[in-house]
């Protein structure tokens, strides 16, 4: 079934065009590659898909229903979080409460009166283990490193439960220990049955990782296919 | 002695100011700069209660606090879209807005006089004219101000706040309201200066419109990044620093036709060193 | 008819707020943050040629001169020895912005203690103001004064801005300082010589206000958040909006207190200010 379907966007910056009227469709539960030169409107789909940017034309729908506007708030509502390839943390407080963010109570009333997190720190620890961020939970997230930091983010995207995960180059820039630890994490999350979206340029692990992929240029799809097939049609 | 607790209720005055900004600025974010325009309006308000109306002390600190947050609710609401820079200088515009405000209603503030012989505030059939008996009520306002500021920068909420100030959009990409929480705590800022207002006005039993100048409001957000931002320890140290730097250059024997100048250019000469080398002022953590 | 005159003095305030607008929107420019330095400058410019031409009674344009050029010189040394290194230490905007409210504090402080508290004219109160009258329209000598001096700065800022290197430069900072880098610009040196040269309007500025409306260490201030204001109304950085937002505010304040009194303008403008801003987020807002 596809979760997320994007028909018709068009998005204009300027004079210049970043998505000319595309249409394409992720499925529930996969892990879905998207890949293209650079500037062929990846990120400024993934934008618009997180409520980031509006559209100039086109349609959402998510779950065969049409969205009538996505904004950063409505996306949360949907589902959709946005892991960003520079990550955005909370520079200026604990990894700990970082990786609240998505746990703690929303109505403000409520939120005032709670101050105990041991039920929501018991939950957040096995990932934080996994990350190997347990011992540093307590360290502003500005002090982390970049990988570090990666890595927060993408905890607490996990934490967040949201259903459809938005990964923005989430191996760039790292060891290969750390994209191991992102690759098992990613796979995991297949598991528990989440849409995963990736942007990545790297073949070998589009292919590893990706039920579909989908190739992007100029701000149009240009193909979608199986990852076997898309190479052999690419050479 | 009588000094001393003159200095006391002053400076109880302030921490609860600084308190109350912290909030705002230290985890918030948002640098207020009409901090003395809503300490002068709630001593305007609390003033015109006391002196017109007989009623019990905690009436009228319970009214004044309903009117300031009603009157801060639209203008914290405007506030809400503006961000970073333009909000400090949003708040600037503010304060000035209600200096103009206070000088030209004459007919209830009585426009550059102010408001004279503001009662002291009985409570039963006791009345506070005694200094120490007013001091031990501004401690007992401070403690409950201190243990709720407490309370809400500990609390999710607090959090919350720490948010908005590092990243408001990737709060509200976790589904946080982050619109009303900042509007819950200007407005909460707005009460705690009432607060203050009412307490100063009946102390002092008169309010001038000097007490809405925006040079006093900055005096009060410098005093909280001096003290250090997003700290408790840090908003008291820098209300200590502002009520005892003046008599302290008195102290020194500096005439007083220049006491507030010095006091001036010592305070500017303190934003700027600490720019430089301690931005997050001296408890703080949170670095500007 | 009083809505000419009315016009005529909007236009001639507006010139006070456009000049305070043009050097604060050079300065934001280069340096990206609200530099509130710019009161006391305005201040320095005024008192500099109180002492030269009330004080020491040298001839005007001498002392008109010396005044201008130490503000900007005294511009110029902020810049270099406070703004820059603070910039090189990671300073956020916010940071750079309550620096120069320490520096405000720190020579509007210096400026009372020197100049004493008190209101201060420099035009000579003894001498009867010399009116000029034509078309049932009255100007004053110091307006005139004012309103020609401010075409003037307009005509040279705009063509520095659109047809010299510096002004290319400046604009390419004001897009992004690391890509001007880049593309070879020096930087520091251009920072530099827009702090003088906003300096500089900001001394002249300030010995308008001088003549016009005398000075004082902290009622400055207010014409001065004005001129900002008129700034963040036409967009901050936009120089010819802002020049033109400048002379409608000051018309619009004019009207407003015929129609009002005379009380409520500094309200009008910094509501003006605020639904502005409000406005403009709005826009923003996606």
């Amino acid at each position: 079934m596809n979760i997320l379907e994007l028909k018709n966007i068009t998005k204009k910056y300027g004079a210049t065009t970043a998505l000319d009227n595309l249409s394409i469709a992720f499925r529930a539960g996969r892990i879905s590659g998207v890949t293209g030169p650079n500037g062929s409107g990846k990120s400024t789909m993934f934008n618009i898909i997180s409520g980031r940017q509006n559209t100039d034309e086109g349609e959402i729908f998510l779950n065969r229903k049409k969205i009538p506007y996505l904004n950063i708030e409505s996306a949360n509502i949907c589902g959709i979080i946005y892991v960003f390839q520079e990550p955005k943390l909370f520079d200026q407080i604990s990894v700990l409460d970082n990786i609240l963010a998505p746990k703690m109570i929303k109505p403000i009333f409520a939120a005032m009166r709670e101050m105990n997190y041991d039920r929501h720190i018991q939950s957040i620890c096995p990932i934080l283990k996994k990350m190997g961020l347990w011992d540093k939970r307590n360290e502003l997230a500005s002090n982390l490193s970049y990988g570090q930091r990666k890595l927060l983010q993408l905890s607490r995207a996990v934490a967040s439960n949201a259903s459809i995960i938005l990964l923005d180059e989430p191996f760039a820039g790292l060891f290969s220990e750390t994209k191991q630890i992102i690759k098992q994490i990613i796979i995991e999350l297949k598991k528990q049955n989440k849409t995963i979206i990736l942007i990545e340029h790297n073949q070998k692990i589009l292919q590893d990782l990706c039920d579909k992929i989908f190739l992007l240029n100029n701000g149009h799809l240009v193909n979608c296919e199986k990852p076997e097939k898309i190479w052999g049609k690419l050479l | 002695m009588f000094y001393l607790t003159h200095i006391l209720i002053l400076l109880s005055i302030y921490i609860i100011l600084c308190l109350g900004l912290n909030l705002l600025a230290g985890n918030t974010g948002l640098m207020n700069l009409s901090q003395a325009a809503f300490y002068g309006l709630g001593s305007y308000l609390s003033a015109i209660f006391l002196t017109n109306f007989h009623l019990n002390f905690f009436i009228i600190i319970l009214l004044t606090i309903i009117i300031m947050m009603a009157i801060s609710w639209p203008i914290g609401y405007i506030l809400n879209r503006i961000k970073g820079d333009d909000f400090a200088l949003a708040t600037l515009g503010i304060n000035i807005i209600m200096y103009e405000l206070v000088m030209n209603l004459t007919s209830i503030t009585n426009g550059p006089v102010g408001i004279v012989g503001v009662p002291r505030p009985t409570i039963g059939n006791f009345t506070l004219n005694n200094n120490y008996s007013f001091l031990f009520l501004c401690v007992v306002a401070l403690v409950i101000i201190y243990i709720l500021t407490l309370i809400i920068s500990r609390s999710s909420f607090g959090r919350v706040l720490k948010f908005i100030r590092d990243d408001e959009d990737t709060a509200k990409s976790f589904g946080y309201k982050t619109g009303q929480y900042k509007l819950t705590v200007f407005i909460f800022n707005a009460s705690i200066t009432a607060v203050a207002g009412t307490l100063f006005a009946s102390f002092a039993r008169m309010i001038e419109p000097t007490a809405l100048y925006t040079s006093e409001s900055i005096l009060i957000l410098s005093a909280v990044i001096l003290g250090g931002l997003s700290n408790h320890i840090g908003s008291i140290f820098g209300a200590v620093i502002i009520v005892t730097l003046p008599e302290i250059l008195r102290f020194i024997g500096l005439p007083s036709a220049i006491e507030t100048q010095a006091r001036q250019i010592l305070y500017g000469l303190m934003l700027v060193s600490f720019m430089f080398y301690r931005p997050q002022g001296i408890f703080g953590r949170y670095k500007l | 008819m009083p809505i000419f005159q009315i016009t005529l003095n909007g236009i001639l305030t507006g010139c006070i707020y456009c000049l305070i607008a043009v050097s604060f929107g050079l300065s934001y420019k280069t340096v990206k943050f609200y530099n509130l330095a710019h009161v006391s400058l305005i201040l320095i410019g005024g008192y500099t040629m109180l002492l030269f031409y009330k004080i020491w009674s040298l001839p005007f344009i001498p002392s008109l001169i010396i005044s201008i050029l130490l503000t900007a010189v005294i511009a110029y040394l902020i810049q270099k020895y406070i703004y820059t290194p603070l910039r090189n230490r990671g300073a956020t905007d916010m940071a750079m912005l309550i620096a120069s409210l320490g520096i405000n504090a720190i020579i509007s402080g210096l400026i009372a203690i020197i100049f004493s508290n008190q209101f201060q004219s420099i035009a000579n109160a003894n001498l009867p103001t010399i009116i000029y009258t034509f078309f049932n329209l009255s100007i004053t000598k110091i307006q005139l004064f004012n309103f020609i001096t401010t075409t003037f700065v307009l005509i040279f800022v705009f063509s520095i801005n659109k047809y010299s290197n510096l002004g290319r430069a400046i604009s390419a900072i004001g897009d992004n300082e690391e890509t001007a880098k880049i593309f070879g610009i020096d930087t520091k040196k251009i920072i530099g010589r827009t702090a003088f040269l906003s300096g500089a309007i900001a001394g002249l500025s300030g010995i308008i206000i001088g003549f016009d409306t005398g000075l004082k260490p902290t009622f400055g201030t207010m014409i001065v958040y004005k001129g900002i204001a008129a700034n963040i109304i036409g967009g901050i950085g936009n120089l010819p909006l802002s020049a033109l937002t400048s002379i409608i505010l000051g018309i619009t304040e004019n009207f407003g207190t015929y129609i009002l009194n005379s009380q409520w303008r500094d309200l009008i403008v910094f509501l003006l200010m605020i639904i502005f801003m409000y406005c403009r987020s709005l826009k923003n807002a996606r």
